[in-house]
């Protein structure tokens, strides 16, 4: 299996804080690998590295076997890594059909001129720009509310939307920040149906997630890091009985509680 | 060259009165005031009223521009403020503006357009202070803007109530969940903030003239003063106000006095765009 | 508002605009929708930045200034044709706003806000006092009209349709960014710059576009003025007339080219209607700021986007049922 993202010796600094410390990430392609920890742990900052949003102290990050450190996040958007909020940021004002297709966008060419005369190219790419932000709907499952304005979306639903817009971007990884945050359980298996189809399509996942059952049911394999430094990686039944987990998560081990 | 310190610090001192006020405006609502120079021009008009036309005593007027500018502060606040204090902060931006030509307009309705002026404060037109002959009325507003800022001093560090507009100003949610009238304290800015605009405009009307439109001048020097102290910053304010007054001075006497106003601004945007922060304030990043 | 019905409004709007000159009652009248033409043109110039990007920007004046006084100088003082110095205009607006672009495009919030009424301010007093270039005080006269042919567009009547051709370009020319990726990449922008970049939007071009484009309306508007004043001078370049044209935006509501039009109508029209106001129409317009903003934030267009916002909250709902009531296992969540 081949190397998607790899980070080493990650380090990112806010003053005296140290949020992220020699961080080593791996992430494979056709994989779903999650990043958990206890709040504050430093698994968002990760994410912001990886995007271009914050810059790394220290460390290196390579996508692809090439160096992403010092790119604008839009490069590295379009360099095939999409990702999305813990905060929700949808465009409320725009359909979900706009807010999805700005994700497609930045993949058709044509600019200023064509747009002005309105060249077949510019035609072509918005009949694709549509389409394919129709077919991102379609597999979050939000096909038929694509003319609504996205204000109107439940919370779930706008989560979904996120996701859909990112899947936009063509992206070969996906960085999901706790997309399961405020999800009944109904729509969080809906997610993790999602989320296999998207593996499918050939796109790996780095997902952070609070949601213990969901990534025990979907990621392939977990990393996990406690006050910005890894304390353990593996398959979901390894990090599931791993001491320091336990420990990180619930401040002890209970020796007499069951595994 | 001590003379042109002591004229530019004169200047920087209305400057920083005015800056002052703003901030306390921005820091309660996060709103930029557009209509603070129109409040300062509110108290000029007040203290020629109280002097020129019911030629009443120095301390009468002053009495008259405090209470009025107070008053004053409040009325304005509960009009163009709070019917807008949770709709985004643009509306009232724009509402400020709004209320300012309103002001300006209704003052020329008032007392025409022509500019107005009075006597200093004393009879004696310059004083001997150790070997400079300055101003009398320069003097005096030194002295009353270094008071001004000592009682502000007292009342925010000094008093319970001044330590409860800090806090609203730090953060509202946290005020109100510690049984903090927000509403009140923020109304209690703006009317302190009218306060100073009104007693700036007050001591200023003997060396500036005053016209239904000098709050705008005014307004963009303290402006000027605000971001290269520090955009936020309440001592950001008061040093950047005598910094701009001082700029002024200086560069209207070695420059230009033509120009002087675009040197000012060009500096304003030297500091926009080297270290928009200021002097005092620190870069704001937003969480992502 | 379905499609035929629009075709027919906007038809109409047509030929209301091309007969308009000849249902007015005097030159005086004829003149004033010269001015809003004009006027217009600076209006919709915002509208790519304010309305579209959603940066409040004050520096339109500035760059009306520097289209101004770039065609007026040459072709007063130079002897250029009109034409020269419209391109000249347009091109030194556009080349301004990409130089002060640079810097001030990376400011947020306030300091931007502070930075282009900076430069809208620097405009004005550069050409009150560079006396050499823009004649100082005094301004330029007798700035030439445009010319076709042999045909001299010099009274109010034949250059009404110069102006109006612009302004249907410049009508044009939105529309079709509204309507395209330029459009939703500034939609996008305004809404959250974060995610945005997130979604691989270059936000500084896009960006410098919209800045670009406000700046060459406001300069072709500038170069239009000239001929119709026949004298600039600076202080008709003062922050009254940014905030003239940002009051029209928002008055008629902000992000709309229909909003844009009706706005700038009003705002330049009400002086007219309220003239027996006198001097209380100053203090009417001030206190109308403060009033729109409490009733109509977002404008005349903004009360029909409410209607159609609660129309489809309305059409929505019956898809948004809690989950537990949904009984097949593939219906999506919340439907």
């Amino acid at each position: 299996m081949s190397t998607l993202l790899a980070t080493q010796n990650l380090t990112r600094r806010f003053g005296g804080l140290t949020a992220v410390a020699d961080f080593d990430l791996s992430v494979r392609a056709n994989e779903i690998h999650a990043l958990i920890g206890p709040n504050g742990a430093g698994k968002s900052t990760a994410i912001n590295l990886i995007t271009g949003v914050y810059r790394p102290s220290a460390g290196t990050i390579e996508f692809k076997d090439r160096s992403i450190v010092g790119e604008a996040p839009s490069k590295i958007t379009r360099m095939g890594i999409a990702r999305t909020f813990q905060t929700i940021r949808i465009w409320r004002q725009m359909t979900l059909l706009e807010n999805v297709m700005v994700g497609f966008q930045c993949r058709t060419r044509s600019g200023l001129l064509d747009v002005l005369i309105n060249t077949g190219r510019c035609r072509e790419d918005e009949c694709e720009t549509a389409r394919k932000a129709q077919e991102s709907l379609d597999l979050v499952g939000l096909g038929n509310l694509a003319g609504e304005l996205a204000g109107v979306l439940s919370y779930g639903q706008q989560r979904l939307l996120e996701l859909a817009r990112a899947l936009a971007t063509q992206p070969a990884l996906l960085l999901l920040d706790e997309p399961a945050a405020g999800m009944n359980p109904q729509e969080a298996n809906f997610l993790v149906e999602t989320l296999f189809k998207i593996k499918a399509h050939g796109v790996s996942i780095l997902i952070i997630e609070h949601n213990m059952k969901l990534i025990m049911k979907a990621a392939d394999r977990i990393t996990v890091l406690s006050f910005g430094k890894k304390i353990a990686e593996g398959t979901p039944q390894e990090i599931r009985s791993d001491k320091q987990v336990i420990a990180a998560y619930l401040g002890g081990v209970d020796e007499h509680a069951a595994p | 060259m001590e003379q042109l310190i002591f004229n530019g610090l004169t200047m920087g001192c209305i400057y920083a009165l005015i800056a002052f006020g703003f901030i306390l405006i921005y820091n309660a609502v996060g709103a930029v005031n557009f209509a603070q120079g129109d409040l300062v021009m509110v108290g000029s008009y007040l203290g020629i009223l109280g002097i020129s036309y019911w030629g009443l005593g120095l301390l009468s007027t002053m009495l008259l521009v405090i209470v009025g500018s107070a008053a004053y502060g409040y009325v304005f606040q509960r009009l163009a403020y709070y019917p807008l204090r949770d709709k985004p902060t643009i509306t009232v931006v724009i509402s400020c503006l709004g209320a300012g030509i309103f002001m300006k307009n209704g003052m020329q309705v008032i007392a025409g357009p022509e500019p107005l002026t009075m006597r200093g404060f004393f009879e004696q037109e310059t004083i001997q202070l150790a070997t400079l002959q300055v101003p009398t009325q320069s003097a005096v507003i030194i002295v009353l803007t270094i008071l001004l800022f000592a009682i502000q001093y007292w009342f925010f560090f000094g008093t319970a109530l001044g330590r409860r507009l800090r806090a609203t100003a730090n953060d509202k949610y946290a005020a109100r969940l510690t049984g903090i009238r927000v509403r009140r304290m923020i109304a209690l800015a703006f009317v302190i903030s009218c306060l100073l605009a009104g007693i700036a405009g007050f001591i200023l009307v003997p060396i500036f003239l005053a016209s239904p439109s000098m709050g705008f001048g005014l307004v963009v020097k303290a402006w000027i003063g605000v971001v290269i102290g520090g955009f936020g910053s309440v001592p950001g304010a008061i040093v950047g106000g005598l910094i701009v007054g001082l700029l002024e001075t200086f560069a209207a006497s070695y420059i230009s006095s033509a120009y002087k106003d675009v040197i000012t601004m060009l500096v304003l945007l030297a500091v926009l765009f080297l270290r928009p922060q200021g002097i005092f304030s620190e870069a704001i990043q937003e969480k992502v | 508002m379905n499609r035929n019905m629009n075709r027919a409004l906007i038809g109409l709007s047509l030929a209301v605009a091309l007969l308009l000159p000849f249902t007015l009652a005097s030159g005086y009248h004829l003149r004033l929708a010269n001015l809003v033409g004009i006027y217009l043109l600076l209006v919709l110039g915002l509208n790519f930045v304010l309305g579209y990007t959603g940066l409040l920007s004050f520096a339109q004046v500035g760059f009306f200034a520097i289209g101004a006084y770039t065609s007026a100088i040459l072709t007063t003082d130079y002897g250029f044709g009109f034409w020269v110095g419209l391109c000249a205009a347009a091109g030194a607006a556009g080349l301004a706003s990409v130089i002060i672009g640079e810097p001030v495009l990376k400011l947020r919030g306030h300091y931007f806000v502070f930075a282009t009424f900076v430069l809208g301010e620097i405009a004005r007093l550069v050409a009150m006092n560079w006396d050499d270039v823009t004649h100082g005080a005094s301004g330029l006269s007798g700035i030439p009209a445009p010319t076709i042919g042999g045909f001299s567009f010099d009274t109010d009547l034949s250059f009404y349709y110069i102006v109006l051709a612009f302004v249907l370009a410049g009508i044009f020319v939105s529309a079709r960014i509204e309507k395209s990726k330029i459009g939703r990449a500034l939609f996008a922008i305004r809404e959250s710059e974060i995610a945005a970049e997130a979604m691989g939007i270059r936000t500084r071009q896009a960006k410098q576009l919209a800045f670009t484009l406000s700046a060459v309306f406001a300069g072709v508007a500038g170069a239009l003025y000239g001929p119709l004043n026949t004298v600039i001078s600076p202080d008709v370049f003062s922050f009254d007339v940014s905030v003239i044209v940002l009051v029209s935006l928002l008055l008629g509501g902000t992000g709309t080219i229909p909003g844009a039009i009706i706005g700038t109508i009003l705002i330049t029209l009400l002086p007219e209607w309220l003239r027996f106001l006198n001097e209380y129409y100053m203090m009417i317009y001030g206190a109308g700021i403060v009033l729109l903003m409490g009733f109509l934030p977002k404008g005349m267009m903004g009360v029909l986007e409410n209607i159609r916002l609660g129309k489809a909250k309305k059409r929505a709902r019956p898809r948004l049922d809690p989950p537990g009531e949904t009984r097949r296992t593939d219906r999506q969540p919340g439907a």
